[in-house]
């Protein structure tokens, strides 16, 4: 692998493809995916994942725009099955062909030892079914072959279209320590997917697209930072609401005696509750996880971070 | 790069049972024709002046037609199951692909030719002699050839063919309705006839025809045999390289 450098730097700079009859499937995008990270590719089904993963690996033309790895557009480089490893759909599988001979055909392409096909194969844990034809294999194991595919030149990039579809909860938890163990390697890995946890546990950033356009991209904790909410129960919530609004607070009191605060940390809202001899009964502090974050992003409904169940009407004098 | 490439394809080729099939199929229509030209030949003074017909059954039997849906395959099926993805992956030029593909089928296409022969050899040579026609085999050497040259070159049209129509079903459908049919039909046209000899058929025609006829079928004179093989080369390639810069680089979506 080449580890970490510039080599495997992502760049997609205004890219756009349409498709024909003014319909973009991917607008102006641009992002980068710096090396070594893991990147969560995210949004709803249409939105230009698939189309812009495709041009990144040269096999969709862009209308226009640029996408290179490590500087160079995918059709530029040299042997790219060792720079640049790519599990797209489960079904680009001759059914009439072994795993393991799908995996030798790409060792012989990329002049690689054959040794290679066994070893990723045994890696994604389809050893024993390497010898059977892929018409027998399920969706799970395909996905499973395609990740194996997708490793077989020891790449320093991975781009990967929606791996953890077809997996079963014990695939879906393989997979989690596969991301664990590919960015522990130190490999640039770009995953789409519809695994919004999965994707919230191990990736270090992501890029959010809707409708073809970019959203947002940063860090999870970039993202989600300003939604801490506290909540409080108290027996006087007049007076600490009042001390909440002073201090710069949102208040809402969404139940008696039910506060949600929004503005600061549950730290600096027990330390308001000591200094104000209020009493409290419960003291919790919540931020906005991927999911929420995504569904408000896509849904045109930032504003409204964090989502919660549908809250009664405020009753008292909160600043929100 | 080239030398990995066609030992990839050589491994998609010999890792499913289509090279087997094709090949059975191959051996059955050589067998079968070989068999017909010699058992239906009632007098063996009739076979004895018909050897070059005997000899060229391995193309005349339709033969030509298994060797040119392996061309086809070779590009088709890469579309049929989405190989096209990660063969592109690994190759992103299109025109190395179909380079590779060219040699990687004209290859094939000598091996099986070579098969046919032996087959038909083995077939024609103990036969005849129980029927007491005697084949000298050094005067047969171009017969023999041309019959090779014509395999070997139409799987190399089916590449083309397949290159250019990616759809397999409609690749092998049109070019066997053509080379069948259509080249036939154009012959007894009197206004386009003449463009018969740089058709597929008419440049088959051009390689196996005897030397001691005239080259002429239905007043339109045939090519040399040279310009014949040139002729199939040319829809070969002029095919695949429109197949690679057109079809096959259009989006893979």
């Amino acid at each position: 692998m080449t580890g970490a450098s510039d080599s495997s730097r992502i760049v997609v700079n205004g890219l756009s493809k349409d498709f024909g009859r003014g319909i973009k499937a991917v607008d102006q995008l641009s992002f980068t995916v710096e090396p070594g990270s893991v990147t969560g590719f995210l949004g709803p089904n249409g939105a230009g994942k698939t189309t812009t993963l495709r041009m990144l690996l040269g096999l969709v033309n862009p209308s226009a725009g640029t996408a290179t790895i490590g500087g160079q557009a995918y059709r530029d480089i040299t042997n790219p099955l060792t720079r640049v490893g790519a599990s797209l759909e489960a079904s680009s599988y001759h059914p009439a062909r072994t795993g393991l001979n799908h995996l030798r055909i790409l060792c012989a392409a990329a002049g690689l030892p054959d040794s290679r096909a066994d070893a990723v194969i045994a890696q994604v844990g389809l050893g024993d079914a390497a010898k059977r034809k892929v018409r027998g294999y399920s969706l799970g194991m395909r996905q499973r072959l395609g990740l194996a595919a997708a490793l077989i030149g020891d790449p320093g990039v991975l781009i990967l279209d929606e791996p953890a579809n077809g997996l079963d909860p014990d695939g879906i938890r393989w997979l989690r320590g596969f991301f664990r163990h590919l960015a522990a390697e130190g490999r640039s890995v770009l995953v789409s997917s519809h695994q919004l946890n999965e994707i919230q546990e191990v990736a270090d950033r992501v890029v959010i697209l809707d409708r073809g356009r970019l959203v947002r991209s940063g860090s999870i904790d970039e993202l989600t930072a300003g939604t801490d909410v506290v909540r409080v129960h108290t027996p006087t919530p007049q007076p600490f609401a009042a001390a909440l609004a002073a201090a710069g607070l949102g208040v809402v009191e969404l139940a008696p005696g039910v506060l949600d605060i929004r503005g600061g940390p549950v730290e600096l809202v027990g330390h308001l509750a000591f200094v104000n001899g209020i009493e409290l009964h419960q003291l919790s502090g919540s931020r906005a996880n991927l999911e929420d974050l995504f569904f408000a992003l896509t849904q045109g409904a930032h504003q409204a971070l964090p989502q919660r169940p549908p809250a009664p009407q405020p009753r008292v004098g909160g600043v929100q | 790069m080239i030398g990995n490439l066609l030992r990839a394809e050589y491994r998609k080729f010999t890792s499913t049972q289509v090279w087997f099939w094709m090949l059975l199929v191959c051996v059955a229509l050589t067998s079968a024709f070989t068999a017909g030209q010699i058992g239906g030949t009632k007098y063996d003074d009739e076979l004895q002046s018909n050897v070059r017909d005997v000899l060229l059954s391995a193309t005349g039997g339709f033969t030509y037609i298994p060797l040119f849906v392996l061309g086809v395959l070779s590009v088709t099926t890469e579309y049929r199951y989405q190989t096209i993805t990660p063969t592109v992956l690994a190759t992103p030029s299109r025109w190395t692909i179909i380079f590779v593909k060219t040699i990687a089928t004209a290859l094939v296409g000598i091996v099986y030719a070579l098969i046919c022969l032996i087959v038909e050899l083995a077939i024609a040579l103990p036969w005849l002699a129980t029927r007491h026609v005697h084949v000298d085999l050094p005067s047969q050497v171009g017969t023999l050839a041309s019959a090779f040259v014509v395999l070997a070159l139409f799987a190399l049209v089916g590449l083309g063919a397949g290159a250019l129509i990616k759809n397999q079903i409609v690749a092998v459908t049109v070019g066997v309705i053509f080379v069948a049919f259509l080249d036939h039909i154009v012959l007894i046209i009197p206004g386009v006839k003449h463009i018969y000899p740089y058709l597929l058929s008419g440049a088959t025609n051009a390689i196996t025809v005897s030397p001691h006829d005239d080259h002429t079928i239905n007043g339109v004179t045939l090519l040399s045999v040279g310009g014949g093989i040139a002729v199939l080369v040319v829809w070969g390639l002029v095919m695949a390289v429109l197949g690679a810069g057109i079809t096959m680089n259009r989006d893979i979506t």
